[in-house]
């Protein structure tokens, strides 16, 4: 009796220990394959989105920091606003949390997308193939090593859960099936805009696989029509810069560099294996249209569905031609996983030397996937602990000096494009952070992206800054930052001039001995004149050069221009009208001839309108910024 | 039932030490930064606690005051400004004269020397805030402190139960670079 207990114990615990097998074993893969991104930092965007609880103080300005246009245009309220929000008000700035949640949807969508495939083809090994083959794929490095990219994440799960309850609603007919399509449908246009193209993968579904559908799939375009209306309206497109869509001649071209990336690593370095590199792509093309011709000749339309879907999710992207990356294959090549799952799985009936070569064609294609998944995600995790290094360096430099301003050297390009140009110091209230004079010459130049000289304090307030012992110097080393004040301080007095700066910040109190005792103190990173005052800057090197000043509009301003007259060394230029309309004011003033070399020139600035209020009745003339002369 | 809610609760406890558990709302940053040995300040308030060490004799206690009083004898310690010893620096001493000092001495003359090097004396005959300045040779600021040692030529007893012999009214003391 108990030999016949235990067999039929065992009978069902292996079909089960399978089951579990086959559940587990691609989110297991997930976390043996992109460890490195549970356990990075922040960088880049994620600054901006961290600061944005600064902007909430109720209800209005949550709605606001919720759905307003932000960062290109985007509206993206649960993969972005809610998601940093919510996160950061629970667990601070600790990214654990945050990497925790975009594993476990990342685990979520790899169990969707098996039993998705699984429901399509009607093969358990196609739907664990397509998981894997999805999972390995380049493009899903970065969201998985960047907490910012979790909109791809996001949207892939609403994507394949509103699909994975219309292959429900296919089967079963339930009102309830169609009804919670609906619901992660709409949900997924919280996570990412490309979402409004699943009414037109439901469509193509059923159009090929079953028409019957069809028409029940129609309504669903109505609110991706919405949407891409609203969005219209409420972000304008971009007429430059990358992000600008362009409807040319190049759509073909972008469409084949994203295909080429879909199955050979993006990250592969053309000219390495250069040859290989193209008889893969060749081999895994040949195949895949293969498949797809072939069962389409047997009224499969299956495997043409997948390619549709590949093509559907991908249209949006291909205008975006100046900004071609390969995270935005994530959502498409869910499309290609199913294919290529589909057809191992039918190649896995055919006899065993059609199964040694497409074995060999995975392996071919899962090779550098997996070797450059690995590695890619090591280097964003070693760039992120650099930027950690950094920033929390600074957070505790100011802890010990807070009276101090910051001054960084070391920083290298990878740190300061990742980290300082987005600000990261504001989210710990610390403003007063620059790199020593100099840096820009070892900081790549990416005008697109910002200016390195606005982070960069110039030497004459440098120096006059230590002087004054109001600054503290770090070096961002391997290790962590390093004061080398005392040394610092030496060698620049002997490698500096305490020259004016060609660009004078009025907000930065280390620039104030170069304002007159007109100017009132800082307020927020600008400074409020009175109807006059003067300050001294740079020179001009060539005739070529301008003055530019960048102010802010007094809120509610009386007048939408006020006059300004500007006078250098003596020499009254040509009255201006500042435009008070928009968000800052700025002017570009030719210089006089007479000041080009010199050293340092006097401005004086004088203004008829003054403003009081309820609360300050100081005169109030004007607010400035930033007085540049390149 | 009871069970249940006996789980349902070890759920949202195990939910709420994972969140308490991840939540560091101010991180220990320690080791964060390699600082620099303590250092000497080139620039200290007579007032400040942390400058108390670089006040070596003549100081009177602060009394809770922005300032304190000095002796007709103080000295006290300076770091070199940073470049000073390649390009000089300026002596800059703050204090403030009372109206019952100036009335009683009428005119003060301070006097400085800074490690030995004697600064040209200066006398005052007003009320109020003043300043003694003098340049210091780069020669003088090699090393990384300097002592700076300052004479009044009278002292002033404030009298009224009060026996002290005091100074001036001490503010600020700094070297910059020149």
């Amino acid at each position: 009796m108990r030999t016949a207990d235990a067999a039929s114990r065992d009978s069902a615990l292996v079909p089960a220990i399978l089951a579990a097998a086959y559940w587990l074993a691609p989110p297991l893969l997930c976390f043996a394959l992109y460890w490195h991104g549970l356990l990075v930092w922040f960088q880049a965007d994620d600054f901006a989105w961290l600061a944005l609880r600064f902007d909430v103080h109720d209800a209005h300005s949550l709605l606001h920091a919720l759905f307003a246009p932000m960062a290109q245009g985007s509206i993206r309220p649960l993969s972005e606003r809610a998601f940093f929000l919510v996160f950061e008000s629970l667990f601070g700035v600790n990214p654990l949390p945050f990497r925790i949640c975009v594993f476990l949807t990342q685990c979520a969508n790899l169990t969707l997308l098996a039993a998705v495939t699984r429901r399509l083809t009607g093969s358990r090994f196609a739907g664990f193939c397509a998981a894997i083959l999805w999972l390995i794929n380049s493009s899903l490095v970065v969201p998985m090593t960047w907490a910012s990219a979790y909109n791809e994440i996001l949207c892939a799960f609403f994507l394949l859960m509103a699909f994975w309850f219309l292959l429900r609603y296919v089967r079963t007919g339930r009102t309830s099936d169609y009804f919670w399509q609906w619901v992660a449908f709409l949900a997924g246009f919280g996570a990412l805009e490309v979402n409004v193209v699943y009414p037109a993968l439901a469509a193509a579904y059923t159009l090929l696989c079953a028409r019957k559908y069809f028409r029940s799939t129609l309504p669903l375009f109505i609110p991706s029509i919405a949407f891409a209306i609203a969005h219209r309206f409420a972000a304008p497109q971009q007429a430059s810069g990358v992000y600008a869509l362009h409807f040319d001649r190049a759509l073909p071209a972008t469409f084949l560099t994203y295909g080429r990336w879909a199955l050979v690593s993006a990250y592969l370095p053309q000219s390495f294996h250069g040859m290989v590199q193209d008889v893969l792509l060749t081999a895994l093309v040949l195949v895949l249209f293969g498949f797809i011709i072939f069962r389409a000749y047997r009224r499969d339309w299956l495997p043409l569905f997948c390619l549709a879907w590949f093509a559907i999710v991908l249209a949006p992207f291909l205008p975006v031609r100046n900004h071609i990356s390969d995270y935005y294959l994530v959502l498409p090549t869910l499309g290609l996983a199913m294919l290529g799952g589909y057809a191992l799985a039918r190649v896995w009936a055919q006899p065993l030397p059609w199964k040694l070569a497409a074995l060999a064609l995975a392996a071919a294609y899962a090779e550098p996937m997996v070797r450059f998944d690995w590695t890619v995600s090591a280097w964003w995790l070693n760039r992120t602990l650099e930027v950690e290094r950094m920033v929390l360096g600074v957070v505790r430099a100011h802890q010990l000096h807070p009276d101090k301003a910051i001054l960084l050297d070391g920083v290298d390009s990878a740190a300061f494009w990742s980290g300082m140009v987005h600000h990261p110091f504001r989210i710990f209230g610390i403003s007063d952070v620059y790199l020593v004079p100099g840096s820009e010459a070892y900081i790549e130049s990416r005008p697109s992206d910002g200016t390195v000289s606005d982070f960069v304090l110039p030497s004459g307030p440098a120096l006059h800054a230590a002087k004054g012992d109001r600054i503290v110097v770090y070096h961002l080393g391997p290790q962590r930052l390093k004061a080398i004040t005392s040394a610092y301080e030496e060698a620049a007095f002997q490698r500096f001039a305490p020259e004016a700066p060609h660009r004078v910040d009025a907000g930065n109190p280390l620039m104030e001995y170069l304002l007159g005792p007109e100017w009132y103190p800082p307020e927020g990173g600008s400074r409020w004149m009175p109807r006059r005052a003067t300050l001294r800057i740079g020179g001009p090197r060539s005739t070529s050069e301008k003055l530019y000043l960048m102010g802010f509009p007094p809120p509610h301003a009386s007048q939408a221009t006020v006059p300004l007259r500007v006078t250098v060394d003596g020499i009254a230029l040509p009255e201006l009208r500042l435009d008070l309309t928009g968000a800052t004011f700025n002017a570009a003033l030719p210089l006089p001839d007479q000041v080009v070399g010199k050293p340092e020139v006097q401005i004086l600035l004088e203004t008829d309108r003054a403003v009081h209020t309820e609360t300050d009745t100081r005169e109030l003339g004007l607010n400035f910024g930033i007085f540049e002369i390149r | 039932m009871a069970i249940e809610a006996t789980r349902r609760q070890l759920l949202v406890s195990s939910l709420a030490l994972c969140f308490a558990a991840c939540h560091t709302a101010t991180p220990d940053l320690t080791g964060f930064t390699e600082e620099e040995p303590p250092r000497l300040s080139s620039s200290i308030s007579a007032s400040d606690p942390g400058a108390a060490a670089q006040l070596l004799s003549g100081w009177e206690p602060t009394e809770g005051n922005p300032w304190r009083w000095t002796d007709p004898r103080f000295s006290a310690v300076l770091r070199p400004s940073p470049g000073s010893s390649t390009r000089g620096a300026t002596l800059q001493f703050h204090f403030f004269l009372p109206d019952g000092e100036m009335s009683r001495l009428n005119e003060l003359t301070l006097s400085a020397s800074i490690q030995g090097f004697r600064l040209a004396p200066e006398s005052y005959r007003t009320v109020g805030e003043a300043v003694y300045e003098r340049e210091v040779p780069a020669a003088v600021l090699s090393g990384d402190s300097v002592r700076v040692d300052f004479a009044l030529d009278k002292p002033f007893v404030p009298g009224n139960g009060d026996p002290r012999a005091l100074g001036v009214i001490a503010k600020r003391l700094s070297l910059e670079t020149k």
